[in-house]
């Protein structure tokens, strides 16, 4: 026995409307147990809006499911958390340790000609940031228009496209106001190894969330 | 089930789960709570407003890892073990089996009379 699509609807709406979740993730795992509970028990004779209320029931009502999805960001901040230092520590041991290095001595040396690359680093800056609220635009707008996708039933990489436009638009933020605050030629001309550091450390960490996103994503298979 | 075995359960879940988990590779919410129920033969129900928190907090602790399948055009969350939570389930199963029989031993009256 399967639902039909006006009781995957009901569910949907229950959770949704009915009971104010609005964690996706949560909300897809939740789905799955309410469709798998609700068929077993309708194949068992009891009625669909029975189960659906002995499901709810379970779960300890609207305030249980309420109390679940805090719980739940928690947790997941956690998890979010403890991957990226495991994933920013990588970086600087075995073989991923020669792109940190090489990070820095490609920072160190721009830092030592300033002058000269000044200039382009400014225009490609601009342009990051350009590229980068464009393509978080078109993910917005998209988002709004179809509430319902989310990464796990999309199947494509916009999550991790976004979190690469937030992540450049958020270094170029960060650069624009140093430079503002900051006198950039005092910076680089008196402290060239502290800014190359600060520079990789950056990059590694973005680095980092990146792939972080990106194994989230991987994770998730299409049958 | 009685309420004094729902609070037995509730407090040995988190074992409960990891055991299952090394039975079996990988294990869903749902197919979690119809084993429990299939092993105790119906005595033992696990609800659900206990068992997915106990599984995101597994999750968050490290002992668990999850992977999500498209099935039947909805998303389902797998929970499998990690290598700690491999270690994990050994040692709080084995904590666990010390502490029931402790409480046997505290429960029968016979084995408290000093023997002879």
């Amino acid at each position: 026995m399967t639902l039909n699509p006006n009781q995957l609807a009901v569910i949907d709406r229950h959770l949704r409307k009915e009971n104010w979740l609005l964690n996706e993730s949560l909300i897809a795992e939740l789905t799955d147990h309410y469709v798998n509970a609700i068929t077993d028990a309708m194949a068992q004779g009891s009625q669909f809006e029975l189960a659906l209320s002995d499901v709810h029931k379970g779960f300890g009502g609207r305030k249980g499911l309420l109390q679940m999805e805090v719980d739940y960001g928690e947790t997941q901040g956690r998890i979010r958390r403890r991957l990226i230092s495991t994933l920013f520590k990588r970086y600087f041991r075995g073989k991923r340790s020669f792109l940190t290095i090489s990070v820095f001595g490609a920072a160190y040396s721009l830092i030592s000609n300033w002058p000269i690359v000044s200039p382009y680093v400014s225009h490609l800056s601009f342009t990051v940031l350009l590229v980068g609220l464009s393509v978080l635009y078109v993910i917005s707008i998209r988002k709004l228009a179809q509430p319902q996708l989310s990464e796990v039933t999309e199947g494509i990489g916009w999550a991790m496209t976004a979190c690469f436009a937030q992540g450049t638009i958020l270094l170029n933020i960060v650069w624009m106001f140093a430079r503002l605050l900051i006198p950039e030629n005092w910076l680089v001309s008196g402290f060239p190894l502290l800014t190359a550091t600060s520079v990789t450390l950056v990059f590694v960490w973005e680095a980092a969330c990146f792939e972080a996103v990106t194994r989230n994503h991987h994770r998730r298979q299409t049958i | 089930m009685n309420s004094s075995n729902q609070q037995v359960l509730r407090g040995s879940l988190s074992v409960i789960i990891l055991k299952l988990l090394e039975q079996r590779e990988r294990m869903y919410g749902y197919e979690i709570t119809q084993k429990v129920k299939e092993l105790t033969a119906g005595e033992m129900t696990i609800t659900e407003g206990a068992l997915y928190p106990a599984l995101h907090k597994l999750e968050a602790e490290g002992l668990l890892t999850t992977e999500v399948e498209v099935v039947d055009g909805r998303a389902r969350k797998y929970y499998s073990l990690t290598k700690s939570g491999q270690t994990e389930a050994i040692g709080r199963a084995a904590e666990l089996m010390v502490f029931v029989q402790h409480l046997h031993t505290l429960l029968n009256p016979n084995a408290l009379k000093p023997a002879l």
